[in-house]
C-alpha cells in the first residue's frame, strides 16, 4: 500500500468517525434515542390492596363432640386421591372421644386432573399401601365392615363388587354410613357407584357448583347452608366446600343447599341443588376437602365435622359386633323410617316433580313444595283406584304446600294438569302393594 | 467502499491528485457517516414519503408474554413517545398471554403512550388473557370478526400443602400456607379483573361476575358486549389511529418487539406451565409458572411439542442404526 492510499484510507476513517460521533451525540441531545421525555401521567386506582385482596383471617378449628365414642367402630375407606392428613381434624376427633377408627385404601388414585387443571404434586402422605388388586384376597371392606358401627367413604374412585355387598349389607343393617366424593368422580371409569347410589338412595350429578360473586377465596370454594332438619348441620351457619358436586336423594331429611348466585358447571345457570343429603342414616356428600386441616378453619366447617363424627357414632345398628355369618342380612327395621319426605314441584322453573319417583313406607307424610308457580297436583292413576287423596285441583303459585300421610300399601301416579304434556308426571310407591 | 473510487495504484502521482483523491475520501466519509447516524437513531428513512404529513407506528406483540418481551415493549414504547416524527400507534395482538410481571410492565407503558398519542390495537388471532390486559389502555380495541379476546384471570394451580421443609429461617421461606396461597392467587385474579372493570367498566356490558368468569369472546360478539370496539383489519386500525392524529398523509412504520426465531416456547406439562428458552434446553433453560395470565387451550402441551420435534429423531437413529449394521 503506497502512501496516497495510507492517506486516503486515515482520512476517511478519522472523518467518518468525527461524523459519527457528532451525528450520535446531536441525535441523542435532540432527543432521537433518549429517555430524557418526561414520563406522561397515569392512573390507576384499582391497584389498590383493598379492592383487591380478599381476607384471609383463618378461623378457628374447634372441633368438638357431644357424644361418647368408647366401644365403637368406625371404618372410613380413603381413595387414592386423599392423604391420611385430609381426614386427620375428623380422625383425631373420633379417637379422642375414644372410638377405635380403622382407615382403608381403596381404589386407585382419582383422575389426576380436576375442574381446575393439572397441578403440581408436592410429596404428599401416601395413604396406607393400596391392596393389590386381582388377587384372591377376601375384600378389607368385606372383612372389617360387619364389625363396625359406622362406614365413612371419602375420594374413593371405584368400588369392587364384593365391597359393593359388604357396604349393602352394612347400610341394610342400619349403619350410619357418610360417603363423600367429588366432581372428578364421575370421570373414573367403571366406578361401581351406581350400585352403590342405588343402595344409599342417593346419587350426585354431574359437574361442579361454583359461585363468582361470594366464595371463600376461589369461585369454586362454595359456602352452603343448612336445609331441612338439623343433625349433621346443628349449630352451623356457613359450610366451604371446595370443589362440590351437587348431590341428591329420593328423600331426605337434610341438606345442605348452595348460597343465592351457585352455579352449576355444566349448565352455567344458578342452582340451589344441595351439596350434602342426608336420608336417615345415610349420607352423601359432594365434597372431599370440606374436613382438611386448612378448610376446618374457615367458616363453620369445624362445627360441621363435629356433627359428622357424632353423626357416624350416633347410630343403632341392628347387628353389630361379630356376625355369625348364618344369614349376612338383618330384617330392616322401622324404626328410623322417614316421617316427612319431600317432592318439590317444579324446581328451579322446570317443570317436573322432584324426585320423580318417591318410594315411602306406609304412615310416611309426603310434604309437596310449589317450588315455581302455575302447578296442580291431580293424581292421575291410583291403586287402589279409590285412594282417598285427591291432591291439589287449584293451580298454586310458589311456596304453598301440601302435606299428605299415605298410611296404606298404595300406589298414585300423579301430574300438574297444565304441564302434562310436557310430561310432568311423578309417581308415589307406598311399601309394596299389589300389583293392579 | 471509499477505497474502490480511488485510482487504482500507481507511482507517478502529483501533487493536485493526491488532492483529489482526499477530497472524495473525505467526502465518501461524510456521507457514510451520516448514513450510519441516520440509520442508527431509527429515523427511518427507507420507505419515506416526502408527502406524508406523519407516522403511525405498528408494534406488533407476538406470542408468549415472557421476559424479555416487557422490557422490549417498554424501552421501544418510551422511544415512540420521544420520537417527534410518530404520531400515533397500533399495536399488532397475537398472544395468547403470560406471566404477570411483563404483562403490567407492558400495560403501564402503553397506557403512558395512549396518554401522549392516539393508540389503538388491533388483535389478528388472539389477544388473551394478559394480551387482553396489556391492551385495554388502548382508544379503541379493533379486533376481526373471529378473534379470540377476553379471558379475564388467572391459570393458576390448586395450592395444596406440603410437609415441613428444615432449614429455611421462617416458614414462609420455602413453601406456604394453602389459605395464603389461595389469597394470593385470587388477588392476582382480582387486580386483572379489576383493571377490566376500570379501563373498559363504561364499554363492557357485563357484571363483573360475568367477566371474571374468563370466558373467551370472539370478534362478533365481543364488539357486541364492550370487550372490543370496533371490526377491522390493522389497515383500519391505522387508518383510524392516522385519522385520529390528524393526518391525511401518513407513513406507517413497524416495530417488531418478539423476540427473534419464536423464542421463547409456552407449554403446558403436568405439573404446569412452563416457558421453554432454547431449542434444545437444559433445565435452565426451563422456567416453569406458578401463576400465569394465559388462555391455556391456545397454548400447546408438551407432548404435542414432543411430536413435532420427534420427526428427526427417528432420522437420527435410523443412521445410526444402519452405519453400526454396516460394520461387522
Amino acid at each position: 500500500m503506497n502512501r496516497l492510499q495510507k492517506t486516503a484510507a486515515v482520512a476517511f476513517l478519522v472523518t467518518f468517525v468525527a461524523v459519527v460521533a457528532v451525528g450520535g451525540v446531536v441525535s441523542a441531545v435532540t432527543g432521537g434515542d433518549g429517555n430524557t421525555a418526561e414520563l406522561p401521567e397515569v392512573e390507576n386506582p384499582q391497584y389498590d390492596a383493598d379492592r383487591v385482596s380478599p381476607d384471609t383471617s383463618p378461623g378457628t378449628a374447634n372441633i368438638q363432640m357431644d357424644s361418647s365414642a368408647t366401644g365403637e367402630t368406625i371404618v372410613v375407606s380413603v381413595g387414592g386421591g386423599v392423604s391420611e392428613r385430609d381426614i386427620e381434624p375428623l380422625v383425631n376427633t373420633l379417637i379422642e372421644a375414644g372410638a377405635e377408627v380403622n382407615v382403608v385404601s381403596k381404589g386407585s388414585p382419582g383422575p389426576a386432573i380436576g375442574p381446575i387443571g393439572p397441578g403440581p404434586q408436592p410429596p404428599r402422605a401416601r395413604p396406607p399401601a393400596p391392596q393389590p388388586s386381582g388377587g384372591e384376597e377376601e375384600s378389607t371392606l368385606s372383612e372389617e365392615l360387619p364389625e363396625a358401627d359406622a362406614f365413612m367413604s371419602i375420594g374413593v374412585s371405584s368400588y369392587r363388587d364384593e365391597d359393593i355387598d359388604a357396604i349393602t349389607e352394612f347400610i341394610e343393617s342400619d349403619g350410619r354410613t357418610l360417603v363423600a366424593v367429588n366432581p372428578q368422580q364421575e370421570f373414573a371409569p367403571d366406578s361401581g357407584y351406581a350400585e352403590l347410589y342405588s343402595e344409599l338412595g342417593a346419587y350426585t350429578e354431574s359437574g361442579y357448583v361454583y359461585n363468582l360473586a361470594e366464595n371463600d377465596l376461589n369461585y369454586q370454594r362454595i359456602f352452603a347452608e343448612p336445609a331441612g332438619s338439623s343433625m349433621l348441620t346443628e349449630g352451623v351457619d356457613r359450610v366451604v366446600f371446595d370443589t362440590a358436586t351437587p348431590v341428591r336423594a329420593a328423600s331426605s331429611d337434610e341438606r345442605m343447599e348452595p348460597i343465592d348466585g351457585s352455579v352449576l358447571s355444566t349448565t352455567r345457570a344458578e342452582t340451589d341443588l344441595p351439596v350434602l343429603v342426608r336420608d336417615g342414616d345415610v349420607a352423601l356428600v359432594g365434597d372431599t376437602g370440606f374436613l382438611t386441616p386448612e378448610n376446618t378453619q374457615r367458616a363453620d366447617n369445624d362445627v360441621f365435622v363435629g356433627n359428622v363424627a357424632d353423626f357416624l357414632v350416633g347410630g343403632d345398628r341392628t347387628s353389630g359386633g361379630p356376625d355369625d355369618g348364618a344369614t349376612g342380612r338383618t330384617e330392616q327395621t322401622n324404626d328410623t323410617a322417614e316421617d316427612v319426605v319431600t317432592v318439590e314441584v317444579a324446581p328451579d322453573g322446570e317443570n317436573v316433580f322432584a324426585p320423580r319417583v318417591t318410594e315411602i313406607e306406609p304412615g310416611t307424610t309426603v310434604r309437596f313444595e310449589w317450588k315455581s308457580g302455575g302447578h296442580n297436583l291431580v293424581p292421575e292413576r291410583q291403586q287402589p283406584e279409590d285412594h282417598p287423596w285427591s291432591g291439589v285441583e287449584e293451580i298454586k303459585d310458589e311456596g304453598f304446600v301440601h302435606e299428605y300421610t299415605f298410611e296404606e300399601e298404595s300406589a298414585h301416579r300423579f301430574v300438574s294438569e297444565p304441564y302434562q304434556d310436557e310430561g310432568m308426571v311423578g309417581v308415589i310407591v307406598v311399601g309394596n302393594p299389589e300389583p293392579p | 467502499m471509499s477505497s474502490q473510487n480511488t485510482p487504482g495504484p500507481s507511482t507517478g502521482t502529483t501533487g493536485s491528485d493526491q488532492t483529489v483523491i482526499l477530497v472524495i475520501a473525505v467526502f465518501a466519509a461524510v456521507i457514510a457517516g451520516i448514513f450510519v447516524v441516520a440509520a442508527l437513531s431509527g429515523a427511518g428513512i427507507t420507505g419515506s414519503d416526502s408527502s406524508a404529513d406523519g407516522t403511525v407506528a405498528v408494534v406488533s406483540i407476538e406470542g408468549p408474554i415472557v421476559q424479555p418481551i416487557g422490557d422490549q415493549l417498554e424501552s421501544e414504547l418510551s422511544e415512540i413517545r420521544a420520537n417527534d416524527s410518530i404520531d400515533a400507534v397500533v399495536l399488532e395482538m397475537n398472544t395468547p398471554g403470560g406471566a404477570p410481571a411483563p404483562t403490567e410492565r407492558m400495560y403501564l407503558s402503553i397506557q403512558r403512550t395512549s396518554e401522549q398519542m392516539p393508540l389503538h390495537a388491533s388483535v389478528q388471532g388472539l389477544s388473551a388473557s394478559a394480551g387482553y390486559y396489556m391492551m385495554m389502555p388502548a382508544e379503541k380495541i379493533y379486533v376481526l370478526p373471529t378473534s379470540q379476546v377476553g379471558s379475564v384471570g388467572l391459570a393458576a394451580s390448586e395450592p395444596r400443602p406440603a410437609p415441613p421443609v428444615e432449614g429455611p429461617s421462617g416458614p414462609n421461606k420455602r413453601g406456604s400456607n394453602v389459605i395464603n396461597d389461595l389469597a394470593t392467587q385470587e388477588t392476582l385474579a382480582n387486580v386483572f379483573i379489576e383493571t377490566v372493570v376500570e379501563q373498559r367498566g363504561d364499554r363492557i356490558e357485563l357484571s363483573r361476575e360475568e367477566i371474571s368468569t374468563a370466558k373467551v369472546f370472539l370478534g362478533v360478539n365481543s364488539v357486541e358486549n364492550g370487550f372490543a370496539d370496533e371490526i377491522g383489519s390493522l389497515d383500519d386500525a391505522v387508518a383510524d389511529a392516522a385519522d385520529e392524529a390528524g393526518l391525511d398523509d401518513y407513513r406507517t412504520v413497524e416495530r417488531e418487539v418478539s423476540p427473534a426465531g419464536g423464542l421463547p416456547i409456552f407449554a403446558r406439562t403436568d405439573h404446569g406451565l412452563v416457558a421453554i428458552y432454547d431449542e434444545n434446553p437444559s433445565l435452565a433453560d426451563v422456567k416453569p409458572f406458578d401463576t400465569a395470565m394465559v388462555y391455556e387451550p391456545a397454548i400447546p402441551h408438551i407432548s404435542e411439542l414432543d411430536a413435532v420435534s420427534a420427526s428427526d429423531v427417528p432420522e437420527r437413529t435410523t443412521t445410526d442404526t444402519e452405519s453400526g449394521g454396516d460394520q461387522p
